[in-house]
């Protein structure tokens, strides 16, 4: 069964929840325009932490890695929004 | 000396009068997190463990070995941790000595002595004659993922140093030709005699500054007021369910009347509600606990299966992955603990049953402390110091023979 596009964006936010627990991070607070390096303070660990319990979550290789990483670094400025439409259109999520 | 590692060891690498340069990432928050249970659980599948390393650490390792590059710019001899990769390709460009070093075994050090811990796909390898040939086959098989793990990122660090392409082959006669230096004891496990002469078995590495955390004044009294309390920690070995295995713990402690320690380390083993038997702290210092427990449930790195021996304590060993089958298994042969029991598959039975077998059966204790106090007369530093000195030497005088 397909996702929708809603579905996909929860599973984004239960994962942040989950990967800053210690950030007093709430659900209210995430939304499209957050960008992973200065909204939410992201290393290159949280980052691979990411992309790994998303493609956990949502099931199979997903190739997060071509959208989060480039140069050595992940994409600070990569914003939730961005990061929703990629994995929408990967899982053609309507 | 220089020492270049992740930035978040700065503090401890000046502490040891060491200078410190910086290299990007985190080991701590990496093996702390998803990525540390991800990488584990592909580690016995090859082509796995291979993707996941290029996707997700390989874009990672060419800043790294860039980093690295700045860092030896002015060294006479590179040490580098052999999972990496990065000496090799580094002391050929700069023409300078170069040793690898590791507290186990690594992927390619084949021997028919014990069967690759990393890659051992019966898990109870055969007794007998064929036994040899058993494990030298496990170490075949099991060592190609480990020329495959970035191979890309090699490649193209090579081309960046000037150095020309190297088949795995090329790569694995350079690595093999190397000066190893593995600080483990030979108590523990004792140098193969398939192993060639470049590899050391020096003894253990125990650092002169202590950086570890000292009892609170809780744990004291917790400790104090009692019988000697089972220590159960796994380090920085995590589980998917922490809280399950967690309270696993804890079960098994009660279920056989004991008081325990549990130390959540990296792996947030913290139960959500604790009895008055149980004391719950993130880390302290082994050889102040070790030696005032009953018995020490750990994972079986070759640090933490060192210090219990040290402190004269009997271990059950519960390996998760990576070298800790070896240390579990030669831990049970000595007599020291007995037999491993797989994180996989562990139960409140089991490991009450081991945990009451190594602490009523004397002799497990007894050997531990044989054991640990041949292990207090090596002095592992010392061995590798006389070893890269001694190599420098050589070397500056080969350098001086060519110059003349």
């Amino acid at each position: 069964m397909k996702r929708s596009r809603d579905d996909v964006w929860a599973v984004i936010v239960d994962v942040l929840l989950e990967l800053r627990p210690e950030e007093g991070l709430v659900r209210d607070e995430i939304h499209h325009e957050l960008c992973l390096g200065e909204g939410l303070d992201f290393s290159s660990v949280d980052a691979i932490h990411l992309m790994i319990t998303l493609e956990d979550r949502l099931g199979g290789r997903l190739g997060l890695e071509r959208l989060v990483l480039r140069d050595g670094e992940y994409v600070g400025d990569l914003a939730l929004g961005r990061l929703h439409d990629f994995l929408c259109q990967q899982l053609g999520a309507r | 000396m220089v020492f270049a590692t992740h930035r978040p060891y700065c503090a401890r690498v000046n502490r040891a009068g060491l200078d410190f340069r910086g290299l990007s990432g985190d080991a701590e928050r990496f093996f702390a997190g998803i990525a540390g249970i991800a990488l584990r659980e592909r580690w016995r599948r090859p082509q796995a463990l291979a993707q996941f390393c290029d996707r997700f650490l390989g874009p990672f390792m060419d800043r790294l070995f860039v980093e690295a590059e700045a860092a030896c710019a002015d060294a006479d001899a590179v040490l580098y941790w052999p999972l990496l990769r990065l000496g090799p390709p580094l002391a050929e460009k700069l023409g300078i000595p170069c040793f690898a070093v590791a507290h186990y075994p690594l992927p390619y050090q084949r021997t028919r002595a014990f069967p690759n811990p990393y890659f051992d796909p019966l898990r109870r390898p055969p007794l007998g004659p064929i036994s040899g040939v058993y494990n030298l086959l496990t170490w075949v098989l099991g060592e190609g993922v480990y020329w495959r793990i970035f191979r890309r990122q090699l490649h193209s660090w090579r081309r960046h140093l000037g150095l020309r392409p190297l088949c795995v082959g090329g790569e694995r006669r350079q690595t093999l030709a190397l000066p190893h230096l593995l600080g483990f004891s030979p108590e523990l496990l004792s140098k193969p005699r398939d192993w060639p002469a470049s590899v050391d078995v020096t003894g253990p590495w125990r650092s002169q500054v202590s950086d570890a955390i000292a009892p609170s004044t809780e744990l004291c009294d917790f400790v104090a007021r009692g019988p000697a309390p089972v220590t159960i920690g796994f380090g920085s070995m995590i589980d998917r369910k922490p809280e399950d295995l967690a309270k696993l713990a804890s079960r098994a402690l009660e279920r056989c009347g004991r008081r325990g320690v549990l130390l959540s380390g990296w792996g947030g083993l913290a139960p959500r509600s604790l009895s008055s038997d149980l004391f719950q702290t993130a880390a302290v210092d082994h050889d102040w606990l070790f030696p005032r427990s009953a018995a020490v449930v750990h994972h079986g790195g070759s640090g933490t299966t060192m210090a219990a021996l040290r402190a004269g304590v009997a271990s059950v060993i519960v390996p998760f992955g990576f070298d800790q089958p070896l240390w579990a298994h030669r831990m049970a042969s000595l007599g020291a603990a007995p037999p491993a029991l797989p994180a996989r598959g562990l139960t409140v039975e089991r490991l009450c049953a081991a945990i009451d077998r190594a602490v009523g059966d004397a002799s497990f204790g007894q050997r531990a402390a044989e054991l640990g106090a041949r292990l207090e007369r090596e002095d592992g530093i010392e061995r590798a110091v006389a070893l890269v000195e001694g190599a420098q030497r050589e070397e500056s005088a080969h350098a001086a023979r060519r110059a003349s």
